[in-house]
């Protein structure tokens, strides 16, 4: 592998202490000496002692900002030190190492700024509950007429990204609460190449998802349809979207 | 309008007007969000002085009933005050999320330096505004 280019793998954890152990050993075992930066957005249990057991680094937030604000927190950490590309790797065990180095190698070689990792390029066998699978038909369907291009999975959280995405990530008010299909239509409206990769996904084990509960993830299919929809406001009248 | 519900208001808007200065003493409100109450307060108490005011404000507007303008003029004030406070809400919670970051990235950074005994390079803090990275920790410390 290419040694020259810095890789940061950013993992956001919440009250992860039964789960964030094999995702860190895995990445270790495929990557051997990788970078990794855990983000603890202020767990209530022992992710924390956990994560100096592993002698993993982390940064550890003094208020519970929310994935997009974990996320961004080890985004805006990698464009400090200046890493070359950055890896958003979920705490719970659900993403793959091994399927880290697709994104890698993709991203190495295609000169997207942003891959995704996709469960529904081809098909990886990945089980999705009914009612997201509306949702990811739905997003698809609306970053399709926005943009003109098919992303398969917007809702994934298994992305690559460049310098030139850190970058912009980086600055406040970029990275929006729901950092799925809406940020994904306005990164490829303000001419940022991003592309997938077939990628294998595990289920959940334990812990509590972002998504669960029924009132969550309604409120997040309208937040992010609303973004969706004020992105297409403001390329209709032809005004670079912010804060959606 | 009868003379005892005059009075009443008058007494009403009298009691707030006391609270509002209250509060303000007390520093619980700050004087720019409170002196948009005052000002509704002296308007509501110009309308009781002088309540022909509001009829001649219903005939320039082409209302009927004057207790209506009274309703319209009203739910304009308290959607302007909801429009500004949602946009002091987005900007807060905007400016607390940059903080926390900043925090997290900065207690990781010292941390470092503490094991790396004090040799750490200088680097910038996020974000365009900030006075520079030297400044920061202190600001820290005094909250």
């Amino acid at each position: 592998m290419d040694r020259e280019k810095s890789l940061l793998f950013v993992i956001p954890v919440y009250n992860e202490e039964k789960n964030i152990r094999r995702p860190v050993e895995d990445i270790r075992h495929v990557f051997g000496d990788a970078d990794i930066i855990a983000v603890n957005d202020n767990s209530s249990d022992g992710t924390i002692q956990v994560l100096k057991e592993l002698g993993v680094n982390y940064l550890n937030l003094p208020l519970n900002l929310g994935y997009s604000g974990a996320v961004q927190t080890g985004i805006i950490y990698a464009n400090r030190n200046n890493y070359d590309y950055v890896i958003q790797f979920d705490g719970d065990g659900q993403h793959k190492a091994k399927e880290a180095v697709k994104l890698y190698d993709g991203i190495l070689t295609s000169g997207s700024n942003i891959i995704i990792g996709s469960r529904f390029l081809d098909n990886t066998g990945y089980k999705h509950p009914f009612f997201r699978k509306i949702g990811t038909a739905l997003f698809s369907f609306m970053i399709k007429v926005l943009t003109g291009k098919k992303i398969t999975d917007p809702t994934s959280g298994f992305q690559i990204q460049d310098k030139k995405t850190i970058k912009k990530y980086s600055i406040p008010g970029e990275y929006p609460e729901f950092p799925d299909a809406n940020l994904i239509a306005r990164m490829i409206l303000e001419g940022y190449v991003v592309s997938e990769v077939s990628c294998e996904m595990a289920e959940r084990t334990d812990g509590v998802s972002m998504h669960a509960g029924i009132i969550k993830p309604i409120k997040y299919a309208i937040k992010c349809t609303y973004s969706l929809l004020l992105i297409g406001i403001f390329k209709l009248f032809g005004r670079k979207s912010k804060n959606v | 309008m009868l003379i005892q519900l005059r009075v009443t208001m008058l007494i009403i808007i009298v009691a707030l007007f006391i609270f509002f200065i209250v509060m303000l003493r007390r520093q619980k409100l700050d004087l720019k969000y409170c002196l948009v109450w005052i000002f509704a307060l002296l308007g509501i108490t110009v309308l009781c002085i002088f309540p022909g005011l509001l009829d001649s404000l219903s005939v320039l507007l082409g209302i009927d009933v004057p207790v209506n303008t009274l309703f319209l003029v009203g739910i304009a004030f308290l959607a302007c005050i909801c429009i500004s406070l949602t946009i002091v809400v987005s900007r807060l919670s905007a400016r607390l999320r940059k903080l926390t970051q900043n925090i997290a990235i900065l207690e990781f950074e010292a941390g470092k330096k503490e094991k790396a005994g004090g040799s750490n390079k200088n680097s910038n803090i996020i974000g365009s505004n900030e006075a520079g990275a030297e400044k920061t920790p202190e600001a820290i410390k005094d909250v």
